[in-house]
């Protein structure tokens, strides 16, 4: 970053401002800030946030695009005092943190054989963590350390600052960093340091009358800090005024004090807002910081609103400059202002660190890394092409003369280096993204991709006129993602490496629940605000609302009723309160909400943003629901003073959006320099043990332009390895996808059938219904149809055209003759990044470089603003270079915009149709081995477990019950025999589960089965682990199978000896058969349970290691117990169902199947045969879904024993329904069947739940613990 | 001993040339006094905002607390200091 340039006569500089970086404390961000800044005509400005540099990047970025000279610099708050403080005036005592009472040296010892503490074992489960942070709320600044704030001169300044930073960070917990005066002294180079607000030390010396004390602070820090050439000091005692009662008599004493000293003086403000209006936002940030409304954080919050960005004049009109002042103040004030200019002028930033950005990778000796690179791609060449075309031949010329102009060979080592590595451990790894879009990556391992045979974009991934760094994005088995990231810990050493973090921000949904907290609405109204937004973006809350109609009360909520509610306040006038937050919150109720509104509207709790795109709302177009007004985007300006509560609360939402809150660790990006790392950015734990992020983001790191690379964990590699794993283990042969042919028309043939359940990224519901219309049968098709299921391209109307194109019910249109090229291979339809970058080329004029900038500020969140501007630009360019007409160019953008928002570009959709089409392959031909990788890989995917085990048995794979004696901690493979031979005796089932007969599942044909799996593999069935018993974590797992390893269990007693599993794991157990093996009825154990678990704590009391404890006498039952009837199959379905939310013998709708045939509802499998036109079906919801892109359309995904059908519920028929609908499980539907082509669907009318109409005609009752499963709307993998 | 007023009752003020306070007038008797301390408080914008310049004020029969509302413009005795 170059740096700007000097002032020539120097104007005030604020030296003391907080973004809002300072989290949850500032309340403007440094756009605002450096904006704000130049419009009161500052010649430079410094943010000092608390305790770290988490703006600076912005900050610097943002000011020096709008010539504005930046300081970087920082406030730290210090736990010691510069000189003795034994009076504890500048660190105040504190009462002790909150937690140390609970640690697990403080779990009460165990009394007389009965743990004091009904479960004191249980304190540290795993999971459970310790708290980490210091919970400060409450905890004014008065009651903490004292502050002090430093800049940085110059660089080394700025390298200062970083080992501070980092040092502090590193020696304190995550969020509070320990600053202590002798780090302050090993890290003074180029600093200086600024006396700091009136919680610095020399501030409260002086409030508390220790001048001397002060005095004393102030030269040891005066013997700290180099003096500035010229301004004679290293350090600057600060004069504020914010007119207080104090603030005369504070500024008279520090300029005496400075006078007295020798020491320089500057004026700051102790800025925490751009604007004087924004104090109503910094206030209630207070009160979110420290969990309180706004009415009960007076005495923590500032008490007027003078914290503000002020001009030079402003400042010197303040009571220090009044005539009646003592004038040795008065001219300390004016030396004051001007020497903050001074000092301005005289600090600078100078953030370029592409020197440093590589990590210096070891080559052998002689080589250059560009020959290097060279080399290794000859080498791929020959493994990956046969033959080498001349094609190959220049791409590969291309890009590594690309690769040569910008620098990137290391980083291209330094990718294959660690792709070598989880190649030879055996860990799944491929690149992902644009990445996709490079032959060298391709030869060096590094993607999966053939870049030639798919037609891709090198430029897309690399370009000269980038300004950015290209990213390699690395997906990894997520369960072995650590041991590459360690591999890199270890490669470039832990000084050189980091983790990037991620700025957390307030989203609609936390900002609605933060702020409306703070302003104290009443919880349950907050909460169900909170639930029925569908929107991210808090600036939308209002519009969301608008359109929900639930909330159409408090839109007209009558102010006056609010005002006369406030004229209670104005008696107690001044910082008096009345009314505690009870009587607060009922009253806000009162004004907000007549009561019978909030009781008639029934509890909104499932107003969930979809993930899934499309929907069947766009492929069978109907009326909107309301037309909604054109919403309100951008906060209004000034004061929120005139609002009603409801809408200043929708409105302090808007203006919060964006906000920072915390940091946490990016998903996988890592740094990886040459200089040492603190020298460049300033570290901080995270969250996890051992780690260490850097206080950046993404985007900042992407400013400093330096190199990161992207480790993701994708779990479906995980899954695919642990299939291929059991597939070696059970069947002995070794399954090599990467010479899989992508043209098995098998298993396109179940894609085209939309047998898809478990199935990488074509799983969905949307994918579903759209699978059966673009019909794809090469892998080139299935790459269209991952990149089409998206939100992006639903938005921009690409789907349902590419539909009808693709089945030839509508001709391939463009929307002016020069899209054609462009777009000819996806029918006329936007669905690449590519295709965006080569739009804004060829039609709209960008150059390469402009069009890759174009379709990155529209990918981002940031989007709004910057959008308006590329889009007058994009317009202007259609128009005038390619003669679109004014509403083709409109239409253009639009989609181009919806699109590039979410888009994927082509080598991302490539790379993740492949895994799309292995994973296919092994649930075709090893669907047991797939379903345990599935299975022991959850959380994943779109389905819960259920659906894929009851998916894999109409597949006829025989799954066995959870059986202790037989059941590892994971899902396992079992041999059951080939089909037709018998089952082994004790599997848990009595018969194979026989295969479906639907046209939605598909199994191989036989004679085609042995030519892609091995004979063996349909002999295996699953068995269920341990895993999904609730309170069987890992740990215990492991345990587990070593005891199973010594041998049977032979009896409950021995179990409880062995195991020391705890009595409700062992009563889940029982409950769902997984100790049926031991031959007694579970009735009966479960009634010897309490007994023998009461002997065993004895054993467990004395120490005896579980060994031991067998040869203790509890083999048998203490007291006989009585006959007991067997458990009914509702009531064994119940419990099955209540604990693993899933049987394994029978699924739960079989029970209903009588009362159904005589309700006249048919199996879903044989829907297909049905006449479109009315039909009843029953099922278990396993998904609901809201998507945002559907407009109130509902859907659900039903399953019968027999398969699962799509619901839908049109958003009146959802509003009419909605109560059946999420408070029942088991569903009786009655609608319309709708059948396109191959897709059914049902479109609901009437929903009843099942288990009431079936009584009505002799059926069961519901089984109990039947719930509805999945919550597809809750996801948000889009 | 303070008194603090109930409604704090409406005063006129008399200002210099500059601006600051030289006296005010309650229940119809003018007090000339001399500014010994003022502030600034902006509190309760969520209700009903409350923008006050304090000044406390010293005259040869009283001490007392008078503000001025920064949303009307009008002038209040709030206390007095007995």
């Amino acid at each position: 970053m170059s740096q700007s340039q000097p002032v020539p006569a120097p104007t005030y500089a604020e030296l003391h401002c907080h973004s809002h970086f300072s989290f949850l404390d500032g309340a403007s961000s440094a756009e605002d800030l450096v904006a704000r800044a130049l419009e009161l005509g500052l010649s430079t400005l410094a943010v000092t946030d608390h305790g770290g540099l988490y703006g600076a990047v912005r900050f610097v970025a943002a000011a020096e695009a709008m010539g504005l000279r930046p300081i970087v610099g920082l406030e730290v708050e210090l736990l010691d005092a510069a000189v003795a403080d034994p009076h504890r005036l500048v660190v105040p005592r504190r009462r002790p943190a909150r937690h140390d009472a609970v640690s697990a040296e403080a779990a009460p010892a165990a009394l007389d054989g009965r743990p004091a503490r009904p479960h004191a074992d249980r304190l540290r489960l795993p999971g459970h963590r310790e708290p980490v942070r210091e919970d400060l709320r409450g905890i004014g600044d008065a009651a903490r350390g004292p502050h002090l704030v430093l800049l940085a001169r110059d660089a080394t300044g700025y390298r200062s600052l970083c080992r501070l930073v980092s040092a502090a960070h590193l020696a304190g917990t995550k969020g509070v960093p320990r600053y202590t005066h002798a780090l302050l002294e090993r890290h003074a180079d180029g600093l200086v340091a600024l006396s700091g607000c009136r919680h610095s030390e020399i501030a409260r010396r002086l409030l508390a009358g220790d001048r001397a004390g002060a005095a004393a602070a102030a030269r040891h820090h005066a013997a700290t800090y180099a003096p500035v050439p010229g301004l004679g000091a290293g350090v600057f005692l600060e004069l504020q005024h914010h007119l207080l009662a104090d603030d005369d008599w504070l500024v008279a004493e520090t300029a005496r004090l400075a006078a007295e000293l020798g020491l320089p003086v500057v004026v700051t403000n102790d800025v925490h807002y751009a604007r004087r209006d924004d104090h109503e936002l910094a206030d209630v940030l207070v009160a979110i910081r420290h969990g309180r409304t706004l009415d009960e954080s007076a005495h923590l919050r500032r008490p007027n609103a003078e914290y503000h960005l002020k001009s030079a004049a402003e400042l010197a009109a303040l009571p220090p400059a009044e005539p009646e002042t003592d004038p040795a103040v008065r001219r300390a004030w004016a030396e004051g202002l001007r020497t903050a200019g001074e000092l301005g002028s005289r600090c600078s930033v100078d953030l370029g660190f592409e020197q440093y950005r590589f990590p210096g990778f070891a080559l052998p000796q002689g080589e250059t890394p560009l020959g290097y690179l060279a080399e290794r791609c000859e080498e791929g060449v020959r493994v990956r092409y046969h033959p080498v075309t001349p094609r190959v031949r220049s791409q590969l010329a291309h890009e590594l003369d690309v690769i040569e102009r910008t620098g990137l060979a290391e980083f291209f080592l330094v990718c294959a280096d660690l792709m070598r590595f989880a190649k030879a451990r055996g860990i799944p790894a491929q690149g992902r993204g644009s990445a996709g879009d490079s032959i060298v990556a391709y030869v060096l391992g590094i993607t999966r991709v053939d870049p030639i045979r798919h037609n891709l974009l090198f430029e897309r991934f690399l370009n000269e006129g980038r300004t950015a760094y290209p990213d390699i994005d690395i997906d990894i088995a997520s369960s072995r993602r650590e041991e590459v990231i360690r591999y890199v810990y270890e490669r470039y050493g832990a000084e050189h490496t980091g983790m990037v973090c991620n700025v957390v921000t307030y989203r609609a949904r936390s900002a609605v629940r933060e702020v409306g907290n703070a302003l104290g609405f009443p919880r349950p109204l907050v909460d169900r605000v909170a639930k029925a937004l569908e929107t991210y973006d808090a600036v939308l809350v209002r519009r969301d609302l608008e359109a929900d109609g639930g909330f159409a009360e408090f839109f007209r909520a009558p102010q006056g009723e609010v005002r006369a509610n406030a004229r209670l306040d104005h008696r107690s006038g001044g910082s008096q309160r009345t009314g505690g937050p009870a009587a607060r919150a009922g009253a806000l109720t009162d004004a907000l909400a007549p009561r019978s509104t909030l009781r008639r509207t029934p509890a909104d709790d499932e107003g969930g943003p979809g993930d899934t795109p499309a929907s069947v709302a766009r492929l069978h177009p109907q009326p909107r629901a309301v037309p909604l007004a054109e919403p309100r985007t951008a906060p209004r300006a000034g004061s929120t003073a005139g609002l009603s509560p409801w809408e200043r609360w929708l409105e302090l939402c808007a203006r919060i959006d964006g906000f920072p809150r915390h940091l946490s660790i990016h998903v996988g990006g890592m740094l990886v320099t040459a200089a040492p790392l603190v020298d460049i950015a300033p570290l901080e734990r995270a969250t996890m043990p051992g780690r260490v992020v850097v206080q950046y983001d993404k985007r900042d790191v992407e400013t400093l332009k330096l190199i990161k690379l992207d480790l993701l964990g994708l779990r479906m590699l995980s899954a695919i390895d642990d299939a291929l794993r059991a597939i070696t283990a059970d069947c002995g042969v070794c399954v090599d996808l990467d010479r899989l042919p992508e043209d098995l028309p098998e298993v396109f043939a179940m894609i085209v059938a939309a047998d898809t359940v478990g199935v990488f990224q074509i799983e969905s519901r949307a994918q579903m219904q759209t699978l059966p219309k673009s019909r794809p049968a090469t892998l080139d098709d299935l790459v269209v149809e991952v990149a089409i299921i998206r939100p992006g391209p639903i938005q921009g109307n690409a789907v349902h055209p590419y539909l009808r194109r693709r089945q030839g019910i509508e001709p391939v249109r463009y929307l002016h003759s020069s899209l054609e090229p462009i777009l000819r291979e996806t029918l006329g339809v936007i669905l690449y990044q590519e295709q965006v970058m080569e739009i804004a080329i060829a039609v709209a004029g960008f150059s390469p470089a402009e069009s890759d900038g174009f379709r990155r500020a529209m990918g981002t969140w940031r989007s709004d603003r910057e959008m308006a501007k590329l889009h007058d630009r994009f317009v202007a360019g259609c128009l005038g270079r390619s003669g679109l007409a004014g509403a083709d160019a409109e239409e253009l953008y639009r989609q181009v915009a919806a699109f590039a928002s979410f888009g994927f570009n082509k080598s991302h959709a490539a790379a993740f149709a492949r895994t799309a089409y292995e994973s296919a392959f092994l649930k075709l031909y090893y669907p047991a081995q797939f379903l345990i990788g599935l299975v022991n890989n959850q959380p994943m995917g779109f389905y819960p477990v259920e659906v894929l085990v009851n998916d894999a048995k109409r597949h006829g794979v025989a799954v066995l019950p959870v059986d202790l004696q037989r059941s590892a901690y994971r899902t396992t493979t079992e041999w059951l025999g080939l089909p037709g031979e018998p089952l082994p005796d004790g599997c848990g089932i009595a018969q194979r589960p026989p295969i479906v007969r639907s046209a939605a599942c598909v199994v191989p044909d036989p004679a085609l089965r042995g030519q892609w799996a091995a004979e063996s593999a349909q002999g295996y069935g699953v068995r269920l682990g341990l895993h999904l018993v609730r309170g069987i974590g890992e740990e215990l797992g492991a345990r587990l199978d070593a005891e199973r390893e010594r041998g049977p269990y032979r009896s409950l007693a021995d179990v409880v000896a062995r195991t020391w599993l705890s009595a409700e794991v062992i009563e889940r157990l029982i409950r769902v058969g997984g100790l049926d093996s031991l031959g007694r009825p579970r009735r009966e154990l479960l009634w010897q349970l309490r007994e023998v678990a009461g002997s065993t704590g004895r054993a467990r009391q004395a120490d005896t290691p579980a060994a031991t404890a067998t040869q203790l006498d509890l083999r048998l039952p203490p007291t006989e117990a009585p006959e007991l009837p067997p458990p009914s199959e509702l009531e064994r379905l119940a419990d099955s169902y209540a604990i693993l939310s899933l049987d394994a013998r029978r699924q739960v709708v079989e029970l209903f199947r009588p009362a159904l045939e005589r309700l006249g509802a048919w199996p879903i499998s044989r829907l297909s045969e049905h006449p479109p036109g009315r039909i009843r079906i029953g099922g278990l919801v396993v998904t609901r879904q809201h998507p945002m892109t559907a407009r109130g359309t509902v859907f659900l995904a039903l399953e019968d024993e027999t398969g699962m059908a799509n619901v839908t519920l049109w958003p009146n028929t959802w509003a009419r329904l909605r109560t059946v609908v999420r408070r029942h499980a088991l569903l009786l539907v009655e609608g319309q069947l709708q059948r396109e082509g191959a897709v059914v669907n049902l479109v609901a009318q009437r929903v009843w739940p099942l288990p009431d109409e079936a009584r009505s005609v002799g059926g069961p009752d519901q089984p109990e613990g039947v719930r509805q499963l999945g919550y597809a709307g809750t996801r948000r993998s889009g | 001993m303070t008194r603090l007023l109930g409604e704090p009752p409406l005063v006129t003020v008399e200002l210099d040339d500059a601006g600051r306070l030289v006296a005010f007038a309650w229940n119809g008797r003018r007090e000339p006094v001399e500014v010994c301390n003022r502030w600034r408080i902006e509190e309760a914008w969520w209700r009903r905002p409350i923008v006050r310049d304090y000044y406390k004020v010293a005259g040869a029969r009283l001490l007392a607390l008078l503000y001025r509302d920064g949303v009307d413009g009008t002038w209040h005795l709030e206390r007095l200091y007995d």
